[in-house]
């Protein structure tokens, strides 16, 4: 069991994923943050029952705003030393987190593991076609504007060491949150690397999941709101 | 000459509508300057237009009313963009409440967890 993580899962009307999801993570993470985005369901019930520390959000803010009160959460009121990002959905694998983490112990100058669906060869025929071109166009951009080396801009699994997460300056509350979390790792030059991942596309994942079109909406609010 | 009149008649819309909202402290006292000043512009060139024809020659621009519609364009422009704005940082605002919220609920019930244990 691995103590000294606290795994941090954003949660909007999943009441039939959620529990499953805290479930897989227990078998490896003692501590689960699920923070409850001002779901309609019975989400927060859901995942209090599995075992998970719930924080509710009164009204919905986006996944952003509910991984910025999980971060501060998990910094002002636990000791943990690492602490990883895992969506909801059930789209991720609780082994690539963990395969994460032990990259991260092993690798003492890496500060931030990110889990990237483009390393593999494998990983990628998984992607839908449609979301694989947005994807790549979206890293494309983001390699543009932050000069950084990465190849899967908008992964939901990352991992990162108490004292980088703490650097962190957040303010975006939607799913542009992806792209500022990118922004302040190249300007604060945080040490990164990327971790080969699965997602497995399932028909749920897909229909909670974002639009491709949602990805001009992503850009607009990154390059607007974040100079606001 | 139709689509100035139209453009006028919008300015004066988005005035008189600057000063409802400002009498129902929706936005800020220089928003609403801002719009007054467009007012009084209009005002003038409505009532006094041939000495205002004289003035906007000074600006290189024969018709007053053209010299109005060019200079309400950025004033107007600005005065979107500023309501843009603080909508914008007032959904940034509600957010914090309903974190700061969000995090003493948690907080609270985890000093009661740890106080059972």
């Amino acid at each position: 069991m691995r103590d000294e993580v606290g795994v941090i899962v954003p949660a909007y009307n999943e009441a039939h994923q959620i529990a499953k999801t805290v479930f897989d993570l227990k078998t490896q993470f003692s501590v689960i943050i699920v923070v409850d985005d001002g779901s309609a369901d019975k989400t927060s019930d859901e995942a209090r029952k599995a075992g998970a520390v719930v924080i509710r959000h009164i009204a919905n803010m986006g996944q952003g705003g509910a991984l910025q009160t999980g971060f501060r959460f998990a910094l002002e009121q636990t000791h943990l030393s690492y602490i990883a990002t895992f969506d909801a959905d059930g789209q991720h694998r609780v082994t690539d987190l963990a395969q994460m983490h032990d990259y991260l112990t092993q690798n003492p100058e890496t500060e931030v593991v990110i889990g990237s669906r483009f390393l593999t060869e494998k990983s990628i025929t998984m992607i839908p076609s449609r979301r694989r071109l947005i994807l790549r166009l979206g890293t494309w951009v983001s390699r543009s504007i932050h000069n950084i080396k990465i190849t899967d801009t908008h992964n939901g699994l990352r991992i990162f060491k108490r004292q980088a997460l703490s650097r962190f300056e957040l303010k975006l509350f939607g799913m542009d949150h992806a792209s500022e979390i990118l922004e302040e790792l190249s300007k604060k030059q945080i040490a990164f690397a990327e971790f080969p991942v699965e997602i497995a596309y399932s028909e749920y994942s897909q229909s909670k999941g974002q639009s491709s079109l949602n990805a001009f909406r992503i850009l607009y609010n990154f390059f607007v709101h974040r100079n606001i | 000459m139709t689509f100035k009149f139209i453009v006028l008649g919008l300015i004066v819309f988005c005035s008189l509508a600057a000063i409802l909202l400002r009498r129902l402290r929706l936005i800020r006292p220089l928003t609403a300057f801002a719009f007054s000043f467009l007012i009084f512009t209009i005002l003038l060139e409505l009532f006094f237009y041939r000495e205002f024809d004289e003035l906007s020659l000074f600006f290189g621009v024969e018709n007053s009313a053209d010299l109005l519609t060019y200079l309400s364009i950025p004033v107007l422009f600005i005065l979107i963009l500023k309501l843009y704005v603080n909508q914008v940082l007032n959904v940034r605002r509600v957010n914090r409440i309903i974190t700061e919220l969000a995090l003493e609920d948690a907080r609270k019930t985890l000093q009661i967890h740890r106080d059972e244990q």
